[in-house]
């Protein structure tokens, strides 16, 4: 289909943009597009106003230093093309090799799939699992959410309707972290049935992390798996473990699979990625 | 379709049709396939639209108008992208290239063109103008592609006639992955 009539502004500035959408209008936010075009062609969304933030030159860099700094309209293909991104935060070039097709990640923007919080996304499960800050700007000021704070549900964020997302930081992951990102889709480029992304430390057992997503209302934690691999080095889980876990899950039937094949789907790739985790500790 | 052009000046200028809503239009300036073009279009109008309807190139193919069939793939600024998923006003300032402009001017096929006839990389048709894109920018850019990285972007586009095989037999021979010969390649051909 196409979209309804509406109509298109291109932003100048972080500034013109927060302007445009404090006005009141029925107005969103268009970075890369490439799921909220789909849903305006097919009508799910019809908003009075499109707010392209795509050319604001502020948005467009990514920074690297003690942590990575990518800004809003950075799409994904730059991110996972950089040589800094690729060295220092690979869980990020592994879950965008995992996003759609090579045109749809030369459009789509990281920050964009945060914010879209779709809970069969991969970034949100990233950002969980690396521990990564939203920026948001409003006329009201800066806020930093952890990602933590940032994902409240299908769909859903802490934003304030007035916000915009400026950047997203992943802090520097610590010395001999290991880390697996893995998914479970029909075929390359489908949206996961299951997925999960995990982070283990040798230090700090307190900082691990294993997310999933697909398998419920956006990146999820699963607790009693990160408390369980705490105090052992055991790369295999105990798979009475896994299914207690398993049983705490509630997605929902789909045409791609059912809410029991979706749980058998997260239980395998859990247990394959803190494998693989643990295999990247050093 | 009533292409309403006028040609005051050098660039050609493509006018939107009479207004059946109050929409803010929008004055592009673009190079589509080389040519500058000066345009008024709505906010609504998606850029697949805008070539097919107002500059008759309907060589790009409308799948699923979602993203994900790849029928549509366009360069933009030479990088491959959906034109399903971009509204015309956001292409301003911006370069365009269909499978209208991968020709030589004279006609003479470009590389992948005349790989995908010598090797059978079409049936009906509908999905090749999208592969042409995709695979055309494979082979014009500088890095060596992978036969892995040939499959990924092979996966960009879906072919209903399941034709992957010639067409991944063609592409392999545009970009001088280990190209079977055209007599030999029985054991590679679909079907009986």
């Amino acid at each position: 289909m196409k979209p309804r009539a509406l109509d298109y502004v291109r932003a100048r500035s972080i500034d013109h943009a927060i302007e445009l959408l404090s006005t009141g209008a029925d107005a969103r936010v268009l970075a890369g597009g490439q799921s909220m075009m789909p849903a305006i062609n097919m009508r799910l969304a019809s908003p009075d106003v499109l707010i392209d933030i795509g050319r604001i030159d502020e948005l467009r860099s990514i920074e690297v230093g003690s942590h990575l700094r990518i800004g809003a309209a950075v799409t994904q293909a730059e991110v996972a093309g950089h040589p800094d991104v690729l060295h220092r935060w690979p869980m990020l070039t592994a879950a965008i090799a995992q996003i759609g097709q090579p045109p749809i990640r030369n459009r789509g923007t990281v920050c964009g799939s945060l914010a879209h919080n779709d809970p069969q996304a991969e970034l949100p499960a990233v950002a969980v699992a690396l521990e990564a800050v939203v920026t948001s700007q409003s006329r009201r000021g800066t806020r930093s959410i952890p990602a933590d704070e940032f994902f409240r549900g299908t769909f859903t964020t802490s934003l304030e309707d007035d916000e915009i997302v400026t950047a997203v930081d992943f802090p520097e992951p610590a010395l001999g972290q290991g880390w697996a990102f893995q998914e479970f889709s029909q075929q390359p480029g489908d949206l996961a049935t299951a997925g999960a992304a995990v982070v283990l430390n040798r230090r700090e057992a307190a900082a691990n992390r294993v997310v999933v997503f697909g398998v419920g209302v956006g990146p999820t934690r699963a607790t009693l798996i990160e408390e369980a691999i705490r105090y052992t080095t055991d790369p295999s889980l105990d798979p009475q473990l896994v299914d207690r876990w398993g049983a705490t899950l509630s997605p929902f039937d789909d045409a791609h699979a059912s809410a029991h094949t979706k749980v058998q789907h997260a239980k395998q790739i859990v247990v394959r990625a803190v494998a693989e985790a643990r295999g990247r500790m050093s | 379709m009533t292409e309403l052009t006028s040609t005051t000046s050098s660039r050609r200028r493509i006018l939107a049709p009479p207004a059946s809503e109050s929409t803010a239009r929008h004055e592009i300036a673009v190079q589509i396939n080389g040519e500058a073009i000066e345009a008024e279009v709505e906010s609504r109008l998606l850029l697949t639209d805008f070539l097919r309807e107002r500059l008759g190139l309907t060589g790009t193919h409308v799948g699923c108008e979602q993203g994900s069939c790849g029928a549509c793939t366009v360069l933009l600024d030479d990088v491959p992208i959906r034109s399903c998923l971009l509204l015309a006003p956001q292409i301003d300032g911006r370069s365009i290239r269909t499978v209208e402009g991968l020709a030589e001017r004279d006609g003479t096929p470009n590389k992948m063109q005349q790989a995908f006839c010598d090797h059978h990389g079409l049936q009906c048709g509908f999905c090749t103008p999208g592969l042409l894109i995709t695979l055309t920018s494979l082979a014009e850019r500088e890095v060596p592609v992978t036969l892995d990285e040939l499959d990924h972007h092979l996966d960009s586009s879906i072919c209903r006639c399941t034709g992957y095989m010639n067409i991944r037999n063609a592409a392999r021979y545009a970009l001088g992955l280990m190209p079977p010969r055209v007599e030999d390649r029985s054991g590679e051909r679909d079907g009986p």
